[in-house]
């Protein structure tokens, strides 16, 4: 009798107070998000270390060189605050607690896994500190080797960084969301904090976290491209608009899969069909994981992301060099952007079949 | 703090149809859009001046973009791609005068990026016939591929929906969390509301105007890119 233990499981859980269920979560959610310090750690060593070579091959240019690595690893630094700002608020000004239904134990449960999943999204955050640091770290290398192309270079830096933001930014738009107007705790109290149903929400809350973290390879796609285009400004000063146009473009296609596991998340959050699919019996434990599941599947759009942020990084380098094949080299890389895409597809396909079509249910 | 981030009914009649913020401010775009191109193209002289500079610059640069991205024998698809991207702008710029940006809701990103959807299949179809088309968009580059193929050509304008909806209302959301926080803040602690003007405007600049003339751009982009893909070849 499997479904024994989970019971024993979530009654035992359900035996703390409901406030405590919430904060232990918070505090897992709370560390989760302080992961996305890898990325800014990452970027901006990486800008450093090219504004020290660039400083080794142009001492006469060091000064704009180091103004410009700074800027690079001030916006590379964004999403590490923002992580540390939802810890801190997690740690000193949970809102979670003082959610309506909050003193449910069941309702606590999935605030708590709530939580969990704030964490999780947050972690995308890794992608845009790498990928604003590349940025940074071209700039300040293309700024030291050209310094009359200084304010293409930051121009060209500063958009890429920006559009590598993005992902991290949806990230935080939905942990915001699951800690200040929750809709699956809301959903749990109207449906009367039925315990199973709360247990499919609580593990549907944890997988809209880690489906965002799909957005992390976008984050360094596009800071990758940013970087790329930079650099052929600063080689290349009159290439500036299309070298930035390609950048745009293939650094839009390159956050599709960041897109995916927003729409992944956003279904889980708001349109949650699982629990339109509950009967009761042990239904619930395979339908909450494939909550976790469908969340799980989108991180594969980390590859997608990292591979058509290459491709659109390459294209900006050689149309730096050759402005005129602009048409061509476009054509080519979104061609090769749309074969990487497949696997990222493959994961969106199995969530969505694991939410609508959960075959899973039928084998029983 | 209110739980739906979704557009406000308006107007609701007793069959269940209702108006949405959305529609009405669909409608004053169009407006002022309308009113807008009216003035600017009224009493037009061989030798332009005043107000028909602008018309004009807008135009050169419209015409210049289409040619430069779809190539000289799409110039046909100016109005349609210009009076796009003029409209995803001022929609998205809509937030800052305090109204809810119509961008912000899926149905109107849903609404454009299906024309763009069919915009590709037509126009590959009325250029290619139907044959070309399947070969073309379907069975490239090899037949086996034809079911990721055929899932790709979905996603498209699931993806072109979402790009621009998740930027303008992850921007809302957080803008609306911003006045909320400030707003709890300043009234506890300091009563004079000088923070309310500076930390939101850095934001506004970023998440209104920097996304959305961005996102406009993007969205305009890639339905060209798209479109005139899905033609040639």
């Amino acid at each position: 009798m499997a479904t024994n233990f989970i019971e024993m499981f979530v009654n035992w859980l359900m035996s703390f107070e409901p406030q405590s269920i919430i904060l232990s979560g918070s505090a897992i959610g709370a560390g989760l998000a302080m992961i996305a310090g890898i990325g800014p750690g990452i970027g901006q060593g990486y800008a450093a270390g090219k504004a020290a070579e660039a400083t080794g091959n142009f001492p006469e240019n060091q000064k704009q060189s180091l103004m410009t690595m700074l800027i690079g690893a001030g916006v590379a630094e964004t999403t590490g605050i923002l992580s540390l700002v939802i810890a801190l608020i997690m740690i000193f000004g949970n809102p979670l607690i003082n959610q309506k239904g909050a003193d449910d134990p069941a309702v606590a449960l999935v605030l708590a896994g709530s939580a969990i999943g704030v964490g999780f999204a947050m972690v995308a955050g890794i992608g845009a500190g790498i990928g604003c640091g590349y940025a940074g770290g071209k700039a300040a290398e293309g700024v030291a080797f050209n310094p009359d192309s200084q304010r293409g270079v930051i121009m060209n830096m500063l958009v890429g960084s920006a559009i590598a933001q993005t992902t991290g930014i949806f990230s935080l738009v939905i942990a915001l969301i699951l800690m200040y107007s929750n809709p699956l705790g809301a959903l749990a109290l109207n449906s009367g904090s039925d315990v199973e149903l709360c247990v499919v929400l609580a593990l549907s809350g944890i997988g809209a976290g880690i489906s965002m973290i799909g957005g992390l390879g976008a984050g360094v796609g596009c800071g990758y491209a940013g970087g790329k285009a930079a650099e052929a400004v600063a080689i290349n000063p009159s290439s500036g608009s299309a070298a930035m146009m390609t950048m745009i473009l293939g650094s839009a296609i390159a956050q599709t899969s960041g897109i995916f596991s927003l729409v992944v998340t956003l279904i889980l959050m708001y349109g949650n069909p699982l629990i339109g699919m509950l009967e009761g019996g042990s239904h619930f434990l395979i339908l909450a994981c494939s909550g976790l599941g469908a969340g799980c599947a989108l991180v594969a759009g980390v590859g997608p992301g990292l591979g058509q942020g290459f491709a659109a990084g390459k294209a900006c380098e050689v149309i730096g060099m050759r402005p005129k094949l602009q048409g061509s080299v476009i054509r080519t890389m979104i061609l090769g952007q749309a074969v990487a895409q497949t696997t990222g597809i493959y994961g969106l396909v199995i969530s969505l079949v694991l939410m609508f079509a959960n075959p899973l249910v039928g084998l029983l | 703090m209110n739980t739906e981030f979704g557009a406000k009914k308006i107007i609701e009649f007793s069959n269940g149809v209702f108006i949405t913020e959305t529609v009405i401010n669909t409608w004053i775009i169009m407006a002022v859009l309308v009113i807008v191109s009216i003035i600017l193209t009224r009493n037009m002289k061989l030798v332009p001046e005043g107000k028909q500079n602008v018309a004009e610059i807008i135009v050169t640069m419209l015409t210049g973009l289409v040619g430069s991205s779809m190539g000289k024998d799409k110039l046909g698809f100016t109005p349609y791609m210009g009076t796009l991207m003029i409209y995803i702008m001022i929609a998205n710029l809509w937030g800052l005068i305090g109204m809810r940006a119509p961008t912000a809701d899926l149905n109107t990103t849903f609404a454009l990026s299906i024309l763009t959807f069919f915009l590709i299949h037509g126009f590959a179809i009325k250029r290619k016939g139907v044959g070309g088309w399947i070969k073309g968009q379907f069975l490239e580059p090899v037949a086996v591929l034809f079911p990721l193929n055929l899932i790709s050509e979905i996603a498209t304008p699931v993806s072109l929906a979402f790009r621009l909806f998740g930027n303008i209302v992850g921007g809302m959301i957080i803008m609306t969390l911003v006045y909320g926080a400030l707003g709890s803040i300043l009234s506890g602690v300091l009563p004079i509301p000088i923070f309310m003007l500076g930390i939101p405007a850095v934001l506004h600049a970023y998440f209104d105007v920097f996304a959305g003339v961005l996102q406009s751009f993007i969205f305009t982009m890639l339905t060209m890119v798209f479109v005139s893909m899905a033609m040639d070849d």
